[in-house]
């Protein structure tokens, strides 16, 4: 396990974050008496990862030698520019992709399908549109015939859509939908939770809403998360860990240990210790998106 | 629906009468106009013959195309969804239904027996051939819409269902069949209707129901009749195929702006 997630791990506990070294090993023997069964391990290993597509012909490399842990109950943003390989890889932790080389790991056993264990939220919302909301957040249950009515509902109550029950998914708001679909994903209990920019088709202002209730979930529910983005702000605002990732093919340029206060609000956008962070993800993250998109310039111009 | 809605029908049946009895009194005199036609309508719902024609027809209908439903929707639906049953599967199907109803008759007087049974005392006879012209009208847009149906669904909603923990048969029937419904509707408005239009070639032919009645006052020379078996057959055409829409609306209220 990384030195990283220790860190994380440990800030996630505490309230009132202190740097001592001696209150940190408290800490972290409190942490692993907790989490017994999981203590020295993390939750998801990934080593020496590798995709390569070839559709026609020529190959491209989205992900190139990635190594990454996650620790349990740890939140890691990945940030990068657009066609970058993000999203590979998470559909290679989610089980819907086959690396090409390496390996990934979670709970200790190789990622080889799709499994509710593993949930995930796409980048467009992906409620069933002919289930009602209900219907939607029982659906993972259902599928184990184990629907928990009181789990959904305080699920529903969360996220502020009692009442909302009967209606179908067109009939809600965007923000509504994505709460929505955070409900169905919870309601299968998953242990990490894979999130491929779920916000960036909202405005602004319900982004920021939903960032904050994803937040408040994660601590009341002690998950874990992966949450793709390119939103430099999100991803610091969320995160215990930023994984930033270079262009093309997607390797893993640098990770930013975020040691903002829990629980965060958006008051925090304009704290010095976030522009600071802010600054140094955009010194990061600027070359990489230049360089993808001269990737992308001259992609279209050879196409 | 509201009175306006009625009142956009109301019209639209009213003009039709109004040309037709504009065409009836300047054009040719064998054309008979709706008054003439409305008298043989008067008797023809006093003659039992009249009703056994529109009972045999519409059981004709029903029949052929619930069971064209029943196999085509899950024939369909496995078609769209697995690709290598579809390339198994599909070309037959392709190669037999641009076969015209009527070049189907002869092989279905001469091959296909006639079933006779008895329900409930009731002795049934069952006019194979008639039923199999119409069940092939019903039976082709279901399929072909079945088979687009799930072709449409986005690949993403099986993804989103894989991971949410679902097997393969509760994929299919939690996406593939709700999700392929709104199109197998649109299906069986369009089947019912060519049900209606098969099975009137196939009793012309082969005998029995309104089809027959049109034919037997053709060959009789009675022009009223002839009009009172079309009508007939439009409104009994127009009213099935209300209640397959009506039935299918009740079930796809998620479908965005869809209206009863």
């Amino acid at each position: 396990m990384s030195e990283h997630e220790h860190e994380s791990d440990i800030e996630r506990q505490s309230e009132d974050r202190q740097h001592d070294a001696t209150d940190r090993e408290v800490l972290r023997n409190g942490h692993n008496e907790e989490r017994a069964q999981v203590a020295g391990e993390s939750l998801v290993e990934i080593n020496g990862l590798t995709k390569t597509y070839d559709p026609d012909g020529a190959a491209v490399t989205a992900v190139e030698d990635l190594d990454l842990s996650i620790g349990d109950n740890e939140f890691v943003t990945v940030l990068g520019p657009s066609g970058c390989g993000k999203s590979t890889l998470m559909e290679c932790i989610a089980g819907y992709l086959e690396p090409t080389e390496g390996e990934v790991l979670v709970e200790g056993e190789h990622v080889e399908e799709p499994d509710p264990s593993r949930g995930v939220v796409f980048q467009s919302n992906r409620l069933f549109p002919w289930k009602t909301i209900g219907q939607n957040a029982r659906f993972g249950p259902q599928m184990r015939n184990a629907v928990d009515d009181e789990r959904i509902q305080e699920l529903l109550d969360e996220t502020g859509l009692t009442g909302f029950e009967d209606s179908y998914p067109h009939e809600l708001s965007g923000g509504m939908q994505q709460r929505a679909e955070l409900v169905r994903l919870l309601a299968n209990d998953p242990a990490i939770m894979l999130m491929d920019e779920p916000f960036s088709g909202l405005d602004a202002m319900t982004k920021e809403l939903m960032q904050e209730m994803l937040l408040d979930i994660w601590e009341q529910e002690d998950r874990t998360v992966l949450f793709i983005t390119h939103d430099l702000e999100e991803a610091i605002f969320l995160a215990d860990r930023v994984v930033v990732m270079t262009a093309r093919p997607g390797e893993i340029k640098d990770v930013i240990d975020v040691d903002l206060d829990r629980p965060r609000d958006a008051s925090m956008f304009t704290s010095e210790a976030f522009n600071e962070h802010q600054e140094h993800a955009n010194d990061l993250i600027h070359d990489e998106a230049e360089r993808a998109m001269e990737q992308k310039e001259a992609e279209s111009k050879g196409a | 629906m509201d009175p306006v809605e009625w009142g956009k029908r109301g019209v639209s049946i009213l003009g039709l009468l109004v040309i037709w009895f504009v065409v009836a009194t300047v054009g040719p005199g064998t054309l008979p106009g709706p008054i003439a036609v409305a008298a043989a309508f008067a008797t023809s719902v006093q003659d039992p013959v009249y009703w056994d024609a529109v009972i045999v027809s519409t059981l004709r209908v029903l029949g052929s195309f619930t069971v064209a439903t029943l196999v085509a929707v899950p024939l369909g639906l496995l078609m769209g969804w697995g690709v290598v049953f579809r390339d198994f599967t599909f070309p037959a199907f392709e190669l037999l239904r641009p076969i015209p109803p009527i070049a189907w008759i002869p092989f279905a007087i001469l091959v296909l027996p006639a079933l006779s049974f008895s329900v409930l005392g009731f002795g049934i006879e069952v006019s194979t051939p008639v039923v199999f012209i119409t069940f092939l009208g019903a039976f082709f847009p279901v399929l072909l819409n079945a088979i687009e149906g799930v072709r449409g669904i986005d690949g993403e909603y099986s993804r989103a269902a894989e991971s949410l923990g679902a097997a393969d048969w509760q994929i299919f029937r939690h996406v593939i069949f709700p999700g392929a419904l709104p199109a197998v509707h649109r299906g069986m408005i369009v089947g019912m209707g060519l049900a209606w239009v098969n099975l009137v070639a196939g009793e012309m032919i082969s005998g029995g129901g309104l089809g027959f009645m049109l034919w037997t006052a053709y060959t009789g020379g009675s022009y009223p009749v002839i009009f009172v078996g079309m009508i007939t057959i439009g409104v009994l055409g127009y009213l099935s195929s209300t209640v397959v829409r009506y039935l299918g609306v009740s079930r796809l209220a998620w479908v965005e702006g869809s209206t009863a």
